[in-house]
């Protein structure tokens, strides 16, 4: 469902005064596909390009070469339907909720001007979405800092998936949680993958999360793939050095 | 023989006019010469207090009773004066985010160095600056002489933990506090700073005592876990995994985060949320989220027996070691 062919994306700044210019590649030539109704992890530690991948796949940045194909076509944003294909949770909770918002409007907003509803048929709409990550309805009348990093990360999912999307892009959407929270929030998305059949991009540091949740992934080193493959055979036969080295790395691993 | 000895401490934080928010409830530690501890929970469960308790670092807010006493002597009635005897030269302390705990105007120079003369008098500065290299060389950093006249910004995370943990360090305290030390920083270099914890552990006889909320982590480092709830310690065990637990909720713990070497395609969760600490409540906090619940734990509140708090704990395997 989704392809991306040799992606690239480099930031160029600018020195101070003029003097010169320092290229950073962020992402190297990476080319996955992730197939319809499966979980595609990417993992890598920090400034290995998983975030550029996930704000190209967004369209916040545009890649400087490569394609990103989504249903047979180019990765476009120019229909509402389009739109509403593709959905992002990012990490910061906090900073993805209008504080000024109850959490009410937060998800009618999308449905009122995706799917042209409104008065009872909206608010319907919006306590569906509300129960179908597990919220209670009560919370649509309250503000985003009235509620914990765990129930706002759950708002958070439901807007995305009030746009009914097929795809959802998950940038790092547990790593500010706490360790109890995580796994009530990863429950959900697969909960959401099983019974919605949405395709998720789930992109995280911590292994430990994947090899229960996803079905393939990608191991990502300063912007270039490392090693790719199912889940099963990257923890049970790595290849490149680098992945033994993150499986080495997690704490209370005998295989050390 | 204990290094710190903590008995009966309670800590309330003050919210508005009347109301008290239950921290720590009745806390009785002994950390012994050497010992390496950690302390286990979720948010909330009183761990970071607990903590800041042994240095006497609780913010104004607080009500604290009982005693906390290191060396026998009672660090929650000492005078700031007297603190910085204790500060740093008996215990140290490493935080979460090393770029919030390090200064960002002053060079690791000056920061390491201001230590040493606060608290040994120092104040040649061929010797501060020998001091300052080896402690810097001692937590295994590569470039010691550059890294010595970087400012804070200029180094990566894991250099920037080595250098909190190089002052700490500085004046030879006999225990180490450890409070998420690396919950900031990636895998890699997670790895890299247990290791340079249990070397620094075992070189120096240090008393360290790691707060963190990654059980597997705990026992990479340490053999006794404190696991707390509610600002309760719960369990408090020497154990090697999940089986030598008996406490339910420490068993909930381990089970959240997944076993790598294990082929489960679903979460763990524990249900609900930490309890609110406002109320103090005649029954076992963890009652609503624990699926082992029987008849006495609404009724009671339990009491720690055998290092446990539970009215129906799990047996216990004995692990040979």
């Amino acid at each position: 469902m989704l392809k991306v062919i040799n992606l690239k994306k480099v930031f160029t700044n600018e020195k101070m005064f003029g003097k010169g210019k320092t290229e950073v590649i962020a992402v190297a030539g990476v080319s996955f596909e992730v197939k319809d109704g499966t979980i595609m992890a990417i993992v890598g530690e920090s400034g290995s390009g998983k975030t550029t991948i996930a704000r190209c796949l967004a369209g916040i940045e545009i890649p400087d070469e490569g394609e990103i194909i989504f249903n047979n076509e180019p990765l476009m944003f120019d229909t509402k339907e389009k739109r509403a294909a593709v959905q992002y949770v990012f990490q910061d909770t906090f900073g993805s909720l209008n504080p000024r918002m109850k959490i009410g409007d937060i998800i009618a907003e999308p449905i009122g001007f995706h799917f042209n509803k409104t008065g009872n048929e909206l608010r319907l709409g919006v306590i569906a979405c509300l129960e179908s990550v597990g919220l209670k309805t009560e919370i649509e009348n309250k503000y985003p800092h009235e509620l914990s990093g765990g129930q706002r990360q759950r708002v958070v999912i439901a807007r995305a998936l009030a746009m009914r999307p097929s795809l959802l892009i998950a940038d790092e959407p547990v790593s500010s949680l706490d360790v109890s929270v995580q796994a009530q929030i990863l429950s959900l998305f697969q909960k959401l993958n099983k019974e919605n059949k949405i395709s998720i991009v789930f992109i995280t540091h911590d292994l430990r999360l994947v090899k229960s949740l996803a079905d393939d992934i990608i191991v990502l080193k300063d912007g270039k793939i490392e090693e790719q493959g199912s889940v099963e055979n990257v923890f049970c036969k790595p290849k490149s050095a680098y992945t033994k080295l993150l499986l080495s790395s997690i704490p209370g691993n005998p295989q050390k | 023989m204990s290094v710190i000895e903590i008995k009966a401490l309670s800590v309330d934080y003050k919210l508005g006019q009347k109301q008290l928010l239950h921290a720590l409830k009745s806390v009785n530690l002994a950390i012994g010469a050497g010992e390496a501890l950690a302390i286990v929970g979720e948010s909330g469960c009183g761990k970071s207090t607990l903590a800041s308790s042994l240095v006497n670092l609780l913010a104004l807010n607080s009500i604290s009773s009982g005693t906390v006493l290191i060396d026998n002597k009672n660090i929650l009635e000492m005078t700031n004066k007297e603190l910085e005897s204790v500060r740093g030269v008996k215990a140290g302390t490493i935080f979460q985010d090393p770029a919030a705990s390090l200064n960002p105007v002053f060079s690791v120079k000056e920061q390491i160095e201001e230590t040493i003369m606060a608290h040994l008098k120092i104040k040649d500065k061929l010797k501060l600056k020998e001091m300052a290299i080896k402690l810097l060389e001692e937590t295994g950093i590569k470039e010691a002489q550059r890294v010595y006249e970087s400012y804070p910004h200029q180094l990566s995370g894991g250099q920037q933990q080595r250098v909190m943990i190089a002052i700490a360090l500085s004046c030879s305290p006999k225990i180490l506090i450890a409070d998420e030390p690396t919950t900031a920083l990636d895998v890699t270099v997670q790895a890299q700073i247990i290791e340079l914890l249990k070397r620094l552990k075992k070189e120096r006889n240090l008393s360290l005592i790691l707060i963190t909320h990654d059980l597997h982590l705990a026992l990479d480092l340490c053999k006794r876990v404190i696991v707390m709830y509610a600002g309760e310690i719960v369990e408090d065990t020497i154990m090697q995994n999940k089986e030598a637990s008996a406490h339910p909720y420490t068993r909930a713990l381990f089970e959240i985060i997944p076993d790598i070497n294990e082929n489960k395609r679903e979460f763990a969760v524990i249900p609900g949320e930490v309890p609110d600490l406002k109320m103090v409540m005649n029954e076992c906090y963890f009652k609503n989220r624990c699926h082992k619940v029987g008849e006495k734990c609404g009724k009671a509140h339990p009491e720690m027996v055998n290092g446990v708090r539970c009215f129906y704990p799990y047996t216990k395997e004995r692990v040979k070691s």
